[in-house]
């Protein structure tokens, strides 16, 4: 694919990019592979499976995703959600404009707090998952009308795939074939999508 | 999970290591000193104590025995690396036996209020009880429920070794269909007998939800007590093939479990509060004031606020140090827990009917002796039972995923 220099085609260039990819047919093929291109020093852009594969992580090296914090952030957010509501409207009767309405319910005292503790739990749990799920799909870009970048026939579907990034340095074709090659490889493609 | 074919490692034979042994030792000396010293202090006093370790130690097997029925029918593959120590849990069996029939024998009227005739004669609402509560029922389904129990166990247990020597995994399955009778089984004997030996210490009070309450704090005793066991026998240089995954999923299996232990113990609490009965609110007014108040706290942080927030980063689960601390805690915590039901109820009934001079909490030698004694005799029978059939099941079809184990 030798591209013609000229000012038009480095423009389309900017906005589209390659990827170098090797198709696999079996799990313990691309965990060899991804553990090898790593280890080797191949610029891995990523795995594409089609079930979450225990150990490739490990195997790209990957450190590990800042989501559990976050996860843990929505749930103090939760907690204090609740708290806040539940203090607020059955205690606290001082807030200007935000009236609460303290009111005894089956005679228990204005701070039920053991009455509290399902809604506690209930919001907790309900912020850290839906937050999670909501904060993951937008930081991996899965939203309606989220353009596709690349395309890969059957990864969703039986073939596992690995991509490097031809435009790096440590970048050789040769080298890449013989890489996959070595672990079995039943095509290798060039995909091009959007930067 | 698939993965790459891992090289069975050889399993040492197991012999007790001499710290087992004197540690064994030491608390039994203790214990036994305890005990004696219990029931030379207060008859009512011995007995309890002897009743929280024979609860205690009953709920450890069994807690090993339902996660090894239960991993058996969900066909679990991790497991099968510590599945001889479960196994091992389960041969103590006979000792907790023991102590509730001694219970059964001499104990009652020291602890249970409808075991005295001349009260049963002027309680009409234990009258209407008499089906359940009377001694020779008591006693008879002790040995029920042990029968049952000590029999499913031992078919368990012999199927597993019988796969050691045949390869043919028909024993796997023979132990899918004991493990699903035994966990049936098990969930109506565990019902029956926490309202037998716990509950029907304060006989007034009721709470729907004891039977759960009492299996979920010996699931989660019995895996922490795996933890402690697989620690240091780590630490004497067996188990070489269980690593952090295992760790993780031994960790995630007592934080799962604590918090629902802390769900359950809402449950209880929430739903008594709420509806605010006399019959149902006495149980908790003891527990609430004459200074159990801070044991009651005590308690909920030892069983569950504190490992669920140790326990909640991933890392901390895969740290055998911070996991093994995690455990130790949680064992005191069922400890605590048993404590909390039956001394209030047992100081309560000698001080009413017995004349005994007793207010809230007490703490001292007394308290430990029965629990460190059968602790002591726990340790030694695992040293000597571990020793009886290899430590890795080597023909187990689910070897390989088990010590492939990615968590």
């Amino acid at each position: 694919m030798a591209n013609a220099p000229d000012h038009g085609a480095e423009k389309k260039a900017s906005k589209t990019r390659e990827l170098f990819v090797g198709i696999f047919t079996e799990e313990h093929q691309i965990l060899s592979v991804a553990e090898d291109a790593t280890k080797s020093g191949f610029p891995v852009e990523d795995c594409f499976t089609p079930y979450p594969v225990h150990g490739l992580d490990d195997a790209l090296q990957w450190k590990r995703s800042f989501f559990p914090y976050l996860s843990f952030c929505f749930g103090c957010f939760g907690l204090f959600l609740a708290i806040s509501l539940q203090v607020h409207t059955q205690y606290v009767d001082f807030v200007p404009i935000f009236k609460g309405w303290p009111i005894i319910i089956g005679g228990k005292p204005f701070l039920p707090w053991p009455a509290f503790i399902p809604v506690f739990f209930e919001l907790t749990v309900l912020c850290t998952g839906h937050l999670t799920v909501l904060s993951y799909f937008i930081y991996r870009r899965l939203y309606p009308g989220a353009k596709v970048k690349f395309h890969i026939d059957g990864v969703t579907d039986d073939r596992f795939a690995i991509a490097l990034d031809p435009s790096a340095e440590s970048f050789d074709e040769a080298q890449a074939r013989d890489l996959f090659t070595r672990h079995g490889v039943t095509e290798v493609l060039t995909v091009e999508g959007r930067a | 999970m698939g993965g790459h074919h891992v090289e069975v490692p050889a399993a040492k034979q197991w012999e007790m290591p001499k710290s087992w042994m004197t540690t064994a030792i030491a608390l039994m000396v203790v214990g036994l000193a305890g005990t004696v010293y219990g029931f030379v202090d207060a008859s009512w006093r011995g007995w309890s104590n002897v009743l929280i370790a024979g609860v205690y130690f009953t709920g450890i097997c069994l807690g090993a025995a339902f996660q090894f029925a239960v991993y058996s029918f969900v066909n679990g593959g991790w497991w099968i690396s510590v599945k001889r120590i479960m196994e091992a849990f389960t041969t103590f069996l006979p000792v907790p036996m023991v102590v509730m029939v001694l219970i059964g024998l001499f104990g009652m009227h020291d602890l249970y209020e409808w075991s005295i005739p001349e009260i049963m004669e002027h309680d009409t609402l234990l009258q209407k009880k008499k089906l359940l509560l009377n001694e020779t029922g008591w006693m008879i389904r002790v040995l029920v429920y042990f029968g049952i129990w000590m029999t499913t166990t031992f078919l368990m247990r012999k199927f597993s070794r019988a796969q050691d020597v045949d390869p043919d995994p028909k024993y796997t399955l023979f132990n899918v269909r004991v493990g699903a009778i035994h966990t049936v089984l098990f969930a109506l004997t565990v019902t029956f007998a926490a309202l037998d030996w716990l509950s029907s210490l304060e006989p007034h009070w009721f709470s729907t939800i004891f039977g759960v309450y009492q299996f979920i704090g010996m699931f989660v005793c019995a895996a922490s007590t795996l933890i402690l066991f697989i620690l240091s026998m780590q630490r004497a240089g067996y188990l070489s093939w269980i690593n952090e995954d295992h760790y993780h999923d031994l960790g995630k299996m007592m934080f799962a479990f604590g918090t629902f232990w802390a769900y359950i113990w809402v449950s209880q609490y929430l739903l008594i509060w709420y509806s605010n009965i006399p019959e149902e609110t006495g149980y908790y007014i003891v527990r609430n004031n004459h200074g159990w108040l801070a044991i009651f706290f005590l308690n909920l942080a030892c069983n569950w606020v504190i490992p669920f927030l140790v326990l909640l980063p991933r890392n901390n689960k895969r740290n055998p140090k911070v996991i093994g601390g995690v455990a130790g805690l949680l064992i005191f915590g069922h400890w605590l827990d048993l404590y909390l039901q039956v001394m209030p109820a047992t100081s309560h009934f000698a001080a009413h009917h017995h004349g005994v001079d007793v207010h809230g909490p007490i703490f001292g030698l007394q308290e430990f002796g029965p629990i460190l004694l059968l602790g002591g005799l726990f340790i030694l029978t695992m040293g000597k039972m571990l020793g009886r059939a290899p430590l890795l099941a080597r023909n187990d079809p689910y070897l390989q995923e088990a010590l492939n184990h990615h968590q």
